[in-house]
């Protein structure tokens, strides 16, 4: 016998940062979700990254894995069910296709980037639950989606208190009624197939785990600990393999009376324990827009980004003291819902995500028309009717075309920003760097033109300007 | 057919350039090996830690050897928050910190196969990859493991380092802080044929899944209960400070902070490096590349090595008795530490049966041993000063 036989046949090539799955043939009698262990350990040279597999009923047993390095890589199962145990195989990893920069980390301090080193722009929206909603519903958000400048999506798991679905991540579909320790595979490849559409459309998939919006009606804000656990090692044995995931624990954490800080400690762990690629990792929290603010402590080490939910973004200044990047996922909403959080104006909108982002962090974009075709996009998805996505787009290609530092943060040897915010100053003093002169721009962020200034300026200056609000000045040498 | 023991050396040289080298076992399983110069040749080394035959290739050429019974406990793996040896039982380490170079070697080395300790933390000098490569061996030879600490830096460096070292059994890597940890750590891994344990000391998120435990500095031991249910992995306590007389506070511990420190944290579930930093000793401070420990808590030391060594299996810290660190294995053992608090007694509630009961004061290296037969609760009279622990075993 020599090396070469004793090699096990290789499957379909997969490319860097895409998914390898395999299925096998398994138990389906008692509970397979609690009662089969599967685990899978892949090896590229020595190196072993470990996943769990999961069952998708019908006896269907699988694992899903991203490979990160191009080569080949061999796996052997570990079961507890003997049928499930000891299997090997082999894949080759390839390099990826167009398009694919694999997964997004933090880069810097405060910056995002994909593997291949790429900057993300890190411009997102919100959608809670738009994959329950009707197929045509879903298309249509894919589709407006499509035009739209937005790169990250963030998106429910479970429903809230007053949604019907015909699916649930649980077996069951009314209140009352519903197993949690059994999940629902239909809801799952469902689930799956839409991050799959997101990562087509270059968007990530900003899962939120928990939220508050059940009051105990579905029950899945007060699951035990032991159910808890075992919903997330299920979603991340299925969903972690997609590049384009990240985890936010929970939504507005701090409304769920049922859960305390050393739960969330815990459940954070766990998730950082099953994800064998670490994904983006944050915990959301509530405001009720202007009252309350108590944010998670971002600097924990499980916590990859501090995901905000502020209605200022001059804050991003302050936040910046925790050495990870700031994305204030909630600032409130353009729309004319009847509360404060939906009914901002685009300049209201536009103008907060100018402050956040001109500061060193990232804004998220909702949208909440309830009077129109489609209900309000931050619940359902549908169609877009406001005027903010197109000056978002404006916004997303300024801050790409700016110089950066190695760590992500704006050159000031090369490049000043300067946002001027809501008020309508006839000219601003600036104490520019002294040396070459920079040249400037003025950027009307509500026009989406940007018109170079006739004058250089260095050190300390004075700029006149047209008395409007909405602007910034953009200094190059 | 040349025939290799169980996680000892398989060694050859090749000719030629640097070379890759699939292991494959056979049952399917496989190791990549490659090469390292040494002194102007290649030479490959593996460790095979399945028995059976094993088959390569190199140069076209087939090979095999045949990997026979063990006659060591092999390398140490993390089985969830513990240690264990590869064979499976426990491991609790004792471990010292000497950071020289290549004075004082031979003496230094002596020095640990006589100690208590069973591990030592070296530093990697990226220039003298052969001497650390004898030094481990030596380590091998008097069966203490060898923590090695890998600077931040090049990348080929290294690589070098791990495929010459990683097929000694006794070997673990501990990175710096400094650098991208996740692609040295992928590195090593990638490298490391015999998938040893590795750490980042003071990682910033010892979470990660490519570390296998927690390498931290810690000064208040207490912290260490937290630390283990925050990560559920092993815990070292890589430097909790330095017995001595130098010149900053980490390295002026008196012999009683240090002794209760390094008790203190491995009550509460660590292992707790001991180092030792006496300015104007014979060979200057042991933790700086001395000749032998000179201070009163390596001496010390030898009642911990004995109660480690007799540790059931299974023992783990319980939160039943909140004052005071206790491990225990519930109703047949507990192991409890007082520290500086000088406790006229303690109660414990076990069940009914005859226990070993042990007074042991840490410090003077005194064991008051009894035989008391229990109802439902225990009271052990103390001497009523510091630094005692209580150890308590059934026996019927």
């Amino acid at each position: 016998m020599s090396s070469v036989e004793l090699l096990p046949l290789p499957t379909a090539p997969v490319e860097r940062w895409g998914v390898h799955e395999v299925t096998w043939t398994g138990p389906s009698d008692g509970n397979p979700f609690a009662d089969v262990a599967l685990r899978v350990a892949y090896r590229y040279r020595n190196r072993v990254v470990t996943v769990d597999g999961f069952y998708d009923g019908d006896g269907v047993y699988r694992a899903r894995f991203m490979p990160d390095r191009v080569g080949r890589w061999e796996y052997v199962t570990s079961s507890s069910a003997p049928e499930l145990d000891g299997h090997r195989g082999s894949f080759e990893c390839v390099a990826p296709g167009p398009g694919n920069h694999g997964p997004v980390g933090v880069h810097g301090a405060h910056h995002f980037a994909y593997a291949d080193g790429t900057r993300y722009d890190c411009i997102g929206t919100t959608c809670y639950h738009w994959t329950y909603e009707s197929k045509e519903i879903q298309e249509l958000t894919l589709a407006s989606l499509r035009s739209a400048p937005f790169d990250k999506m963030r998106m429910c798991l479970l429903p809230t208190d007053g949604m019907r679905p015909e699916r649930l991540p649980f077996v069951g579909s009314a209140p009352g009624s519903v197993d949690v320790g059994r999940f629902d595979p239909a809801f799952f490849q469902h689930f799956e197939a839409r991050i799959a559409d997101l990562l087509e459309l270059g968007i990530q998939a900003d899962l939120i785990l928990f939220h508050p919006y059940d009051r105990g009606v579905w029950g899945f804000d007060r699951m035990t600990p032991d159910e808890d656990a075992a919903y997330l090692r299920y979603v991340v044995a299925r969903l972690a393999a997609y590049r384009n995931v990240w985890w936010s624990l929970s939504n507005e954490y701090d409304f769920n009376r049922e859960k305390t800080i050393a739960d969330w400690d815990r459940l954070l762990q766990l998730v950082q324990r099953f994800d064998p690629y670490q994904r983006l990792r944050s915990i959301h929290n509530g405001t009720k827009m202007y009252e309350v603010f108590t944010p998670y402590d971002f600097s924990k080490p499980w916590i990859t980004h501090q995901s905000v939910q502020h209605w200022d973004g001059a804050e991003v200044a302050a936040w910046r003291a925790c050495p990870k990047p700031v994305v204030i996922d909630e600032i409130g909403y353009e729309g004319n819902a009847g509360r404060r959080w939906g009914n901002l104006t685009a300049d209201e909108l536009v103008h907060r995500f100018w402050q956040g982002m001109t500061l060193g962090g990232y804004v998220g974009h909702g949208e909440s028309f309830v009077d129109r075709e489609t209900r309000a996009w931050i619940s359902v998805g549908g169609r877009l009717y406001g005027e903010s996505p197109a000056r978002l787009a404006f916004l997303r290609d300024v801050m790409a075309g700016l110089p950066r530092l190695p760590d992500g943060d704006v050159d000031p040897d090369r490049c000043v920003v300067h946002y001027l915010g809501d008020r309508r100053p006839s000219a601003v003093e600036l104490d520019l760097p002294v040396g070459p002169p920079y040249s400037f721009e003025l950027i009307d962020t509500v026009a989406m033109t940007i018109t170079p200034l006739p004058t250089a300026y260095s050190g300390r200056c004075r700029i006149p300007l047209p008395a409007r609000p909405y602007l910034a000045l953009r200094g190059t040498r | 057919m040349t025939e290799v023991e169980r996680w000892a050396v398989f060694e050859r040289a090749v000719d030629g350039g640097p070379a890759v080298v699939e292991f494959r076992h056979e049952s399917g399983e496989g190791a990549y090996v490659e090469s390292f110069t040494d002194a102007d040749r290649q030479m490959l080394r593996f460790m095979p830690d399945l028995e059976g035959s094993w088959h390569y290739t190199l140069a076209g050429e087939a090979h095999s050897f045949v990997c026979t019974p063990p006659t060591t406990r092999g390398p140490v793996r993390r089985v969830g928050s513990g240690l264990r040896w590869a064979d499976c039982t426990p491991y609790h380490p004792l471990t010292t910190t000497w950071f020289g170079s290549a004075d004082n070697w031979s003496e230094a080395c002596r020095a640990l196969a006589a100690s208590p300790f069973s591990r030592v933390r070296l530093r990697a000098l990226p220039s003298m990859l052969d001497r650390l490569d004898a030094q481990v061996q030596d380590l091998l030879a008097v069966e203490v493991g060898a923590e090695i600490l890998i600077p931040a830096g090049d990348a080929a460096v290294i690589r070098e380092l791990v495929n010459r070292l990683a097929a000694y059994r006794n070997v673990t890597w501990c990175l710096d802080a400094a650098g991208d940890v996740r692609a040295l750590a992928e590195l090593i891994a990638e490298c490391d044929s015999s998938r040893h344990l590795i750490s980042v000391h003071a990682a910033v998120d010892p979470g990660v899944p490519w570390l296998t435990h927690l390498s931290v500095p810690l000064e208040n031991l207490r912290g260490v209960s937290a630390l283990r249910r925050d990560y559920g992995k092993p815990v070292h306590v890589d430097a909790c400070g330095y017995e001595g007389d130098g010149s900053t506070p980490a390295t002026s511990l008196t012999g009683q902070e240090m002794l209760t420190r390094i008790w203190e944290g491995t009550v509460r579930g660590a292992h707790v490096a001991h180092g030792e930093w006496y300015v104007d000793r014979d060979g200057g401070p042991w933790s700086g590349g001395g000749a032998r420990p000179t201070g009163v808590v390596a001496q010390r030391l030898r009642l911990l090595r004995e109660v480690l060594d007799e540790l059931p299996d299974g023992v783990e810290p319980i939160d039943d008795y909140r004052d005071a660190p206790t491990l225990a294995v519930p109703g047949s053992y507990y192991l409890q530490y007082l520290g500086e608090h000088r406790f006229p007694e303690r109660t414990f509630s076990l069940p009914a049966g005859t226990y070993q009961v042990e007074v042991l004061d840490v410090w003077n290296h005194s064991v008051r041993r009894t035989h008391q037969t229990v109802g439902d609760t225990l009271t052990v009279r103390l001497p009523g000063t510091q630094y005692q622990a209580i150890q308590i075993r059934r026996t019927t």
